[in-house]
């Protein structure tokens, strides 16, 4: 499994059904080198967050780049896994998730109110209904818990 | 020299505003307007005033914007003012602490005094403190200073949210705010992959005050340099730029990241950034947090 070491992120990239995954570690910033990142076989990108830690609007710039260049040799992008800090960029910044590009798992904030416990949970978006998102079993004292945000801000990148 | 205020809120009047600030005469029209008076208005009234935006623009330094309405986009009042009438002044929330926002706000105008750390923070004085020469240290320190503070009682997200925050208003002081003699910025357009180092003299300061109900940050640059129309440019602004040097989308993280924010500029000596973040213990309640601005030249 090659593996992309940067300065400040890690990128594993692992053949996956029809392209390939790109699982990143630490920091998106502007030390990402767009070049290293491109070039592998076309086809479909799988792009999993689960450990960056951190973006910065430089990181938004050259990720938006690299996100172009994917696009310009063909290739179809998914994301996973995404993290807020990450789902705040894709609701906020234009061309974050390019053109015919998804974000298909994503974690949200929940909150019990019967235990004040806070969770982060993993969604998939194709399962919600709309910008809905449910109501889910509290992960500490068993009571329903709900989003921990606003609806319609947070999900707004899910098509109505 | 009076105080015209115009709202159309039930909740947030001009008898309970006269209320907080007693010394002061409380009207609710625009007529005859002097040029030392300060104007108050509902943010939700923009679209009936259009017409009175060249006197917005006339008395810009003595405008306090309100949003009385949490439901009101601030942002889109940053865009529809953006062009004619860019704000000196938002204050965010339809609550007493508005009111007293408000009240602290004008007698600060007044005063020709800008909001300061040192008010804010109060009594609380425990905190940290670092400087920055080096943005190749920025990532290592925010690392470092956000490991040291502990925030009970928070949604978890702020951690992430400072750190962002952080980073953006460190790279601004570090790269954007130094000018040359001729007061020329020196790194602007500079590659960020690229390192400055200023002199030590030159150093950014940072400090976080992590009180029990608020967090502040401030990072003060020896600068002085950045302007209200830089600002009013950026704050918005939700897409990247491709000119060399920075993203152009830093001003409106940092805000987005914020409840308050201030800039206090000392044109050519030192601009002071102050962000607070209201420690709430569920996230939503930070995103409904209608978010106040204010930006103040000291003279």
């Amino acid at each position: 499994m090659p593996s992309v070491k940067q300065k400040s992120l890690e990128i594993e990239i692992s053949p996956c059904d029809g392209g390939n995954e790109f699982k990143l570690s630490g920091e998106i910033n502007e030390d990402l080198i767009v070049d290293e990142l491109v070039g592998f076989k076309a086809g479909v990108v799988k792009v999993d967050f689960e450990n960056v830690k951190m973006i910065n609007s430089c990181g938004v710039r050259e990720w938006i780049k690299l996100m172009e260049a994917l696009a310009n040799q063909g290739s179809k992008v998914e994301y996973y896994n995404c993290p807020q800090i990450v789902v705040q960029q894709v609701n906020m910044v234009t061309g974050f998730v390019p053109e015919g590009g998804s974000v298909v798992t994503f974690y949200a904030p929940y909150f019990c109110d019967d235990c004040e416990h806070e969770e982060k949970v993993l969604l998939v978006s194709n399962e919600l209904d709309g910008r809905e998102a449910p109501e889910l079993k509290c992960g500490k004292c068993g009571s329903m818990s709900e989003i921990d945000a606003m609806e319609d801000v947070y999900l707004n990148f899910i098509p109505e | 020299m009076k105080i015209n205020f115009l709202t159309k809120s039930e909740d947030f009047t001009s008898e309970r505003l006269g209320s907080v600030l007693s010394d002061h005469e409380v009207a609710t029209d625009f007529n005859s307007i002097g040029s030392e008076d300060i104007l108050i208005v509902d943010i939700s009234l923009l679209e009936e005033l259009k017409e009175h935006f060249e006197l917005f623009k006339k008395h810009a330094k003595n405008l306090v914007f309100v949003s009385t309405s949490n439901d009101y986009n601030i942002k889109y009042a940053f865009d529809i003012l953006s062009k004619s009438a860019p704000p000196y002044h938002i204050v965010g929330l339809n609550s007493e602490v508005c009111l007293d926002k408000v009240a602290e706000l004008v007698n600060s105008i007044l005063s020709k005094s800008p909001l300061n750390l040192s008010d804010m923070i109060g009594a609380y004085k425990d905190n940290v403190e670092v400087k920055i020469q080096d943005s190749s240290k920025i990532s290592e320190t925010i690392r470092d200073t956000l490991g040291q503070i502990e925030f009970d009682n928070c949604f978890s997200q702020i951690k992430d949210n400072l750190s962002q925050l952080i980073n953006e208003l460190l790279y601004n002081a570090l790269f954007n705010a130094p000018t040359d003699d001729a007061g020329e910025q020196q790194f602007l357009e500079q590659d960020r992959k690229d390192h400055v180092s200023l002199d030590e003299g030159k150093a950014a300061t940072l400090k976080i005050y992590n009180s029990e109900d608020r967090v502040f940050t401030s990072v003060l640059d020896h600068y002085g340099s950045i302007t209200k129309e830089v600002i009013d440019a950026h704050i918005s602004k939700n897409e990247v730029s491709d000119k060399a040097g920075g993203a152009g989308i830093g001003l409106n993280l940092i805000y987005n990241n914020s409840h308050e924010l201030l800039f206090v500029v000392e044109p050519g000596v030192q601009t002071e950034v102050i962000s607070v973040i209201n420690k709430y213990k569920r996230f939503k309640q930070n995103m409904k947090h209608v978010r106040s601005f204010h930006f103040f030249i000291k003279e």
